[in-house]
């Protein structure tokens, strides 16, 4: 759902057009209560144009107005605005963007570029909030991330749960042709593939870009036949001995195993192995530019890795970046940690327009990269707190997460939709729900998504 | 309980005497140890004698032959008559769940599932050590002249207490980037305490419903009450009763303390709603501090001297500034949930959940009944509930099919292990070295890496803290994290920024799993990186390059299931050795190339998964 700000009665409203859509829709229903809604009743205009997801969490709360809403007062963004930056950006790009000691001769030479740069192909939403419909902001660690993570505190579907389960249909048609289509995969915290009852089935898997090389072979293939045998009669007979309640437990161990035969092969392939330094292009990049590119972080390894995995049909990657709970030290300790996260952004844009896509087209003509937070920060009217730094509470400053957008599906690049007064912040545009952001995500990689968040609609905004 | 205005007002001038400089130069907390930095609430309870004598009864009861009548049909409400309840109580028996199950097992005519000692050792390892036993604990720990002693002994260990701390970790959600780590100390040595028998349940709920590790989780007051509820009833609470409990929060309120060792810290701070300027309890709003539905109480506190006189914390209070008195007082609100009996109801449900896996205490309302009374005969030493479950019949039965009845009291309970339990199961009996997990510290390299353009440099203090931890670091000062990446891959150690802890069985976990043994195991005889020594796969004695014949494939069959199933091998898998031998190719095949296998097969085999 997007919201307005309404400045006769100084509140946000949510969208008319939306509510008398509803408002319809209901009424239909109530009239025919067997009516079948289509769920394309709640497509947009950028439905099933992203094949690809990668998103990331800038972990501990993130300053937003010192990035990606940066042309507001300096106790809001003490760091100023960065310089170079591509014309046709609307957008205040924050100092901290163009810091850029992470931009080495080497990767300058390899066509890099910094950040500022490319702002122009960003488009940034600069008031999305968890609920913009209450008092203040959730500014806690706990039920922000919660909300953050499955869109509501105590939420019991993590969003990327939603994903794979809005793909399910396009994952069993593949698999009823024969083609393994692997699931979107989480790199970071697990509460984002919460899920329970009929969405247990499709919480998403945790790796990281160490994890792969255990993954790295097919146990038939370094069994002998009779260990094969032996094996399998380990588990049978385990299973056949327990009590008929019990037998579903152990026997879903068991299927797992087999299932895990059908992984077999995506996991053994070399491009997989990110670490191996091959210099052997895959979709157009070598794993040895890839680490030259992103470095070897655990973050890095993880992007490396998600590269990777989408080539083999994974919708979806989330990871966790930074640690940015900087209550004190920020004003040294932001510009030097936000470095990876710069070279991230800058990686991703190099490599995915380079990396060709097996269905046509780059990876950037179908891969969306977004970057949130589970909430900003504020310094309550100063630049930093007492100790240099920054807190969270329930003012604007800690409110609007001011979200990055980028990518081939994003027609919008270098604008910005909505946004903030330079004095205190309030919203003087569309405020956007967290709920309605994700699901123009879902709705833009192609997911079914009828089922979740049915007070939010996902906007057309982004495509407009 | 109410504070008039008079006496808060002496409670702050004796705090401010008595602390006074001494607290302010606190600020430098020289001297806090580092290989124990709790400081809290906890320490100021359970510093005496153990709450009971830990002789708990109802270790030996024997297993009662069903009443001679036809058994109910397997599902719904098992009805006991006169003649039922007549015979459970011919039985004499002293455990309270085996008093409280009997009219809807023995009395009703069902037969419990009998099971031997390496099924009960297993399990009972499991759950109170946190690992499988070895061959020797099985045939020791195990064998004692009564199962209660066996059990007793395993509850007066460490690893039953880490079992427990690692529980409430997870349910209080320690992150050392949410609150104050000395506090997720403080509050580990509370359980600690608990678990020991040194504080009482309902102390144990009062300390830990005020202490700073819950209030500085959550935002609001109705938030705080909501968690305590949760907590210690097992349920949210109504809106009334979080609204009214709430106003017994009204005083927590969350800010950061700069800490001389680790830097600015979140952590509870104390404000002070209700009084007047003067610190007078104001009739005004002192209703915001008053809960009235369960009886008329109030917590008023006045503002001293300790309170900040500036800055973005001014007029609050940090709580580790708080008299013993003032805790206590803080402490109403659990104490007002500790006199409902749904919260000993909760305490006895939650731990048979633990144990048995599903709520015994509401399919079989007698034994909750009789489990609480249990808890209060030994003053709430909640050992005596993990007693009174770890040997009671329903326990110990196993899990085979040999009763086929639907009631699942009339069957052993079989659970998924936790990833914890798992590996550490794995490291103790292939010897391999990952690293560990300390739960205190979700994420310790915050104080191991200094960041060079910080004004905040962390010193030796810290890095002694993380080497004191259950956390590992190497000969070059680097953090070991084998053991957590795998964990928390699989879904333990978790870092807690919300609840991280997850047990399931999904593809890519099995086949993280399988990974892993084939690493450990090397069946292919290929040289893999943390390979088993071969010596620890042979019987004693046997060389690797021995030529494989049926007995020797036998012993070493014999040898693995020991090692790693805890019991010794049956016909079956005898069998199946002596076929696998004369299949093992290319012949002849020595004794280490059909071992690796064998281990591949026992330890990926779902036994190792459940128990």
């Amino acid at each position: 759902m997007k919201y307005r700000f309404d400045k006769t009665t100084k509140r946000l409203i949510s969208g008319r057009r939306r509510f008398l859509q509803g408002a319809g829709a209901v009424a239909a229903a109530t009239a025919l209560p067997h009516l079948w809604i289509p769920r394309q009743a709640r497509a947009t205009a950028g439905f099933n144009t992203a094949k690809h997801l990668i998103y990331i969490r800038l972990a501990g709360g993130f300053r937003f107005p010192t990035a990606f809403n940066g042309d507001v007062g300096a106790e809001f963004n003490p760091f100023g605005l960065a310089s170079g930056i591509a014309s046709g950006t609307e957008w205040g790009v924050g100092g901290i963007l163009g810091e850029n000691e992470w931009h080495t001769e080497e990767l300058q030479g390899l066509g890099l570029k910094t950040v500022p740069s490319i702002a122009n192909e960003i488009c940034v939403l600069p008031c999305v909030d968890h609920e913009p419909l209450a008092g203040s902001a959730d500014g806690n660690h706990n039920t922000g991330l919660e909300r953050f993570l499955t869109g509501y505190v105590g939420g019991s579907t993590g969003i990327f749960t939603m994903i794979n389960y809005g793909l399910r249909e396009r994952v069993a048609a593949a698999a009823a042709d024969g083609q393994i289509l692997l699931p979107a995969i989480l790199m970071g915290n697990a509460s984002m593939g919460r899920g329970a009852g009929v969405y247990a089935a499709f919480r998403p898997p945790v790796m990281s870009g160490d994890d792969l090389d255990r993954f790295g072979f097919n146990t038939d293939s370094v069994l002998p036949d009779w260990a094969q045998s032996m094996t399998r009669s380990y588990d049978e007979r385990y299973r056949d001995r327990q009590n008929p309640s019990h037998y579903n437990t152990v026997d879903a161990y068991l299927q797992s195993r087999e299932a895990t035969k059908a992984y077999s092969e995506i996991f053994a392939s070399e491009e997989l192995k990110v670490q191996n330094g091959s210099q052997e292009p895959f979709d157009g990049i070598s794993n040895a530019e890839l680490e030259t590119i992103f470095g070897d972080s655990g973050t890095a390894r993880n992007i490396r890795l998600a590269l990777r995995l989408f080539h083999y049909g994974c919708p979806a990657v989330y990871l966790d970046q930074g640690g940015y709970d900087f209550h004190s030290d920020e004003e040294m300790g932001l510009p030097a940690r936000i470095q990876d996260f710069n070279r991230l952004l800058s990686g991703l844009h190099f490599a995915l327009k380079k990396m060709q896509h097996p269905e046509g087209g780059t990876y950037w003509d179908h891969t969306l990269i977004v970057a949130g937070s589970e909430f900003s920060r504020t310094a309550r009217g100063s630049g930093f707190n007492s100790a240099r730094g920054s807190d969270h509470g329930g003012d604007n400053s800690t409110r609007w997460m001011s979200m990055p957008l980028m990518g081939g599906p994003i027609p919008t690049g270098g604008r910005r939709i909505g946004e903030t007064a330079k004095t205190d912040l309030a919203a003087t545009g569309p405020v956007f729900s967290y709920r309605a952001t994700m699901l123009t995500l879902m709705d833009m990689l192609g997911c079914d998504h009828s089922e979740f968040f049915p007070a939010d609609d996902p906007f057309e905004d982004l495509f407009v | 309980m109410k504070s008039t205005a008079s006496n808060l007002r002496t409670h702050a001038l004796i705090a401010a005497a008595a602390l006074g400089l001494t607290l302010f130069g606190c600020r430098a907390v020289e001297g806090i140890d580092p290989s124990n930095p709790a400081r809290g609430p906890g320490a100021l309870v359970g510093n005496g004698a153990p709450v009971s004598d830990g002789n708990f009864a109802g270790g030996d009861d024997q297993v009662p032959a069903a009443r001679d009548t036809t058994p109910p049909s397997g599902e719904g409400y098992v009805p006991c008559d006169v003649a039922c309840q007549s015979y459970c109580d011919s039985l004499g028996l002293d455990n309270p769940i085996n008093r409280g199950v009997c009219p809807s097992m023995w009395g009703a005519g069902l037969a419990s599932t009998p099971i031997d000692r390496p099924e009960a050792c297993r399990r009972l390892f499991v759950d109170m050590v946190g690992r499988f036993p070895s061959p020797s604990e099985v045939n020791t720990t195990c064998n004692r002249t009564s199962w209660g002693e066996t059990v007793k002994e395993l509850l007066a260990t460490d690893e039953f207490l880490l079992v427990n701390q690692r529980r409430w970790a997870d349910k209080l959600l320690y992150n050392n980037r949410t609150v104050n780590l000395e506090r997720a100390y403080d509050m580990d040595d509370l359980v600690g305490k608990a678990y020991s028998g040194q504080v009482a349940w309902d102390l144990f709920a009062s300390v830990t419903a005020a202490h700073p590790i819950l209030t500085r989780r959550h935002d609001t007051d109705g938030d705080r009450a909501d968690a305590t509820f949760k907590l210690f009833m097992g349920r949210p609470p109504y809106a009334s009763e979080r609204s009214d409990l709430g106003r017994l929060f009204a005083h927590w309120t969350n800010g950061y303390f700069d800490h001389p060792h680790i830097g600015r810290v979140p952590d509870a701070f104390i404000q002070y709603p209700c009084v007047t300027e003067n610190g007078a309890p104001d009739p005004e709003s002192e209703g915001q501090c008053t809960s009235i539905k369960w009886g008329h109480n109030q917590i008023i506190m006045a503002p001293d001297l300790r309170a900040e006189d500036q800055g973005e914390q001014e007029g609050t209070m940090w709580s580790g500034y708080l008299t013993a008195e003032e805790w206590q007082e803080l402490q109403l609100p659990g104490r007002l949930l500790t006199e409902q009996t749904a919260f000993w109801e909760f305490a006895v449900d939650e731990a048979m959940e633990q144990y048995f896996g599903y709520d015994l205490g509401t399919v079989v309302p007698e034994v909750r009944h009789e489990m609480v009374e249990y808890l209060l005969q030994y003053n709430g030493d909640i050992r005596s509930v993990h007693f009174a479950i770890a040997t009671s019949i329903p326990y110990l039965q196993s899990t085979q099919a040999l009763n086929p009845e639907s009631y699942p009291w009339t069957y052993g309970p079989l659970k998924q292990i936790q990833v914890e339990p798992w590996l550490d199961s794995i490291q103790r009996t292939t010897g391999l070295q990952m690293g560990d997990c300390d739960h205190r510290i979700s994420n310790p390299e915050d104080y191991l890496e200094n960041d060079d353009n910080a004004e905040f440099e962390f010193g030796g203090w810290a890095f002694a803290m993380v080497k004191n931890s259950r956390w590992v670091i190497d000969d070059e000062r680097q953090l070991v994290t084998g053991y957590r990446n795998l964990a928390r891959t699989l879904g333990g150690c978790p870092a807690n920024e919300v609840g991280g802890r997850f047990t399931t069985i999904s593809i890519l976990n099995t086949a993280l799993q399988e990974g892993m043994m084939v690493d450990l195991c090397d069946p292919g005889v290929a040289g893999t990186d943390d390979q088993i020594p071969t010596e620890a796969l042979l019987p004693e004695g046997m060389a690797g390059n021995t030529a494989l014949s049926d007995e020797v494939a036998e012993q070493i069959v014999a040898r693995q299931t020991r090692l790693f199933l805890s019991r010794e091998p049956n016909q079956e898998e005898l069998d199946e050795a002596r076929l696998a031998a004369a299949a093992c190719t290319p012949a002849p095949c020595d004794a280490e190339s059909f071992a690796r296998p064998v281990c591949f097969a026992v330890l990926s085999s779902a036994e190792m998964l459940f128990y």
